[in-house]
């Protein structure tokens, strides 16, 4: 895939690709906790089942006992026992 | 986490349940307009649970109508509301408004005065001391004026050469050091002679000022003039005046004799004891106890205190008196023979205490010890010298 113009000069001068891009950037502790940074709103909310929207694809997280233990208006932290997380 | 959940309490917070057909629309809506939310839980199919702060709270009215979902609050957590809840019981709050009020003040007050560094002084003299300077239990901590105190204490005690005052929420400690009392020193602009203050035999003398008037191996008599502040002129005419000045080291003889103690007071417990508990409130003694007297003929007392605190440098003027008494059985009993000569000796030479000691005798009699203690001391005494009313500076040439 070829890299936009934009993601070669984030690439070129070292800037972070969530704020230049737009990206969601995820942080995964294990299989317990996810933080979920730069995302745009929750479309699906169950205890075994979470679909957060992006700019680009939607990130689906299933598991167990899923708990949003925070949501701000730039992150979500998620909790439980994850067992996936998929771009669809 | 433990800090965040305090914070919390403390801020308030509101724990909501949500029911719609699409919760997250809310969940959106809510972190689009920076109202955030902790602990979102799927309850059933069409509930959530989570927490929102109050202030958050009081903006989802409008959201939850644009959402379609329902709001309920499940429970309310955080200080305001305890506080709410029972803002109706008077007493209660009258109770918690004086404590607050109580605290406050009694922290302003000095209640303790600790005193270190007394050893020739007593305690009492020292808190008198200071009392009448201005520094007392149940004194504003404010208005001690630190070195105002020192200052007044140091000048009307004379035996207190520094006093150290620092107050420390209630208590307020207090640093004595006394004065070592200085030797008499006779004034160096007066004449004096130097006089045998001790019988004894002249080891040496040396005489920095004055005229010699004993050597070495000489035996003198107390009160013997040894040097001289009486010089002829050197015009041969009359007489000079000086402060005669000098060391005249002796051999002497010092006999102290003890008597035997034959019997000693034993001092015994017998095993009964009372205990006695007092409560104080500033000065007011509350006795937990109906009789003052102890009726034991004779009786130890050992003494506790506990003072209630605010941390450790606060305390506050209630305290909670601990007096256990043991009764002592005191009976005379015959002293051992062997102790009783042996506690005689060291008291004989408790009283040479301080000479340095050549050689010693000893002769042990039915009732006393008697020791003759050879030494080797300084037997100078500085004295004014006798003299005529003419004679001061009018010969000298």
């Amino acid at each position: 895939m070829k890299k936009s113009r934009k993601e070669r000069m984030a690439e070129l001068f070292d800037m972070p690709k969530e704020v230049v891009l737009d990206l969601p950037k995820l942080t995964v502790y294990g299989d317990s906790q996810l933080t979920v940074e730069n995302y745009s709103g929750i479309l699906q909310y169950t205890d075994e089942y979470i679909r957060l929207k992006t700019s680009g694809k939607a990130i689906a997280v299933s598991g167990k006992g899923l708990e949003l233990r925070a949501i701000t208006d730039v992150d979500v932290l998620i909790e439980g026992e994850i067992l996936g997380i998929e771009y669809i | 986490m433990f800090f965040i959940r305090l914070f919390n309490y403390f801020k308030g917070y509101v724990a909501i349940i949500i029911e719609g057909v699409f919760p997250e629309r809310f969940l959106n809506i809510c972190a689009r307009r920076g109202i955030s939310l902790w602990n979102v839980k799927r309850l059933g199919k069409l509930s959530l649970r989570a927490n929102v702060s109050v202030r958050g709270f009081r903006l989802l009215r409008p959201i939850a109508k644009k959402s379609r979902c329902g709001v309920k609050v499940s429970r309310r957590v955080g200080l305001r509301f305890y506080v709410h809840k029972h803002r109706k019981r008077k007493a209660f709050v009258f109770g918690a408004a004086l404590f607050a009020v109580l605290l406050l003040v009694m922290t302003r007050f000095i209640w303790v005065i600790e005193v270190t560094g007394v050893h020739d002084l007593t305690r009492q003299q020292i808190l008198e001391a200071l009392e009448e300077s201005g520094l007392k239990v149940g004194q504003l901590s404010a208005k001690i004026n630190i070195s105002d105190i020192q200052n007044t204490v140091i000048t009307r005690q004379e035996k207190i050469a520094w006093l150290g005052i620092t107050v420390k929420g209630t208590t307020a400690h207090v640093d004595v050091k006394e004065r070592t009392s200085k030797p008499e020193i006779f004034p160096k602009d007066q004449p004096c002679s130097i006089y045998a203050g001790q019988s004894g035999v002249v080891e040496s003398i040396e005489a920095q000022n004055g005229q010699r008037l004993v050597s070495a191996g000489d035996v003198v008599k107390q009160g013997q003039l040894l040097i001289s502040g009486v010089l002829d002129s050197k015009t041969g005419l009359g007489v000079r005046y000086v402060h005669a000045d000098g060391e005249v080291i002796a051999r002497t003889w010092h006999e102290v004799s003890v008597p035997i103690a034959s019997e000693e007071e034993v001092r015994r417990r017998t095993g009964r004891s009372k205990s006695k508990h007092m409560l104080k409130a500033f000065s007011l003694r509350i006795p937990l106890f109906f009789s003052d007297r102890v009726g034991f003929a004779g009786y130890d007392r050992v003494s506790e205190a506990k003072w209630l605190h605010i941390g450790k440098d606060t305390p506050l003027p209630f305290s909670f008196h601990y007096d256990k008494y043991y009764e002592l059985e005191i009976t005379r009993q015959p002293m051992e023979r062997e102790t009783a000569v042996a506690e005689a000796e060291a008291e004989a030479r408790r009283q040479v205490a301080g000479i340095q000691i050549v050689s010693e005798q000893k002769e042990v009699t039915e009732d006393t010890v008697k020791i003759t203690f050879e030494c080797i001391e300084n037997i100078t005494q500085k004295q004014t010298v006798l003299r005529e009313e003419n004679h001061i500076g009018g010969e000298e040439p």
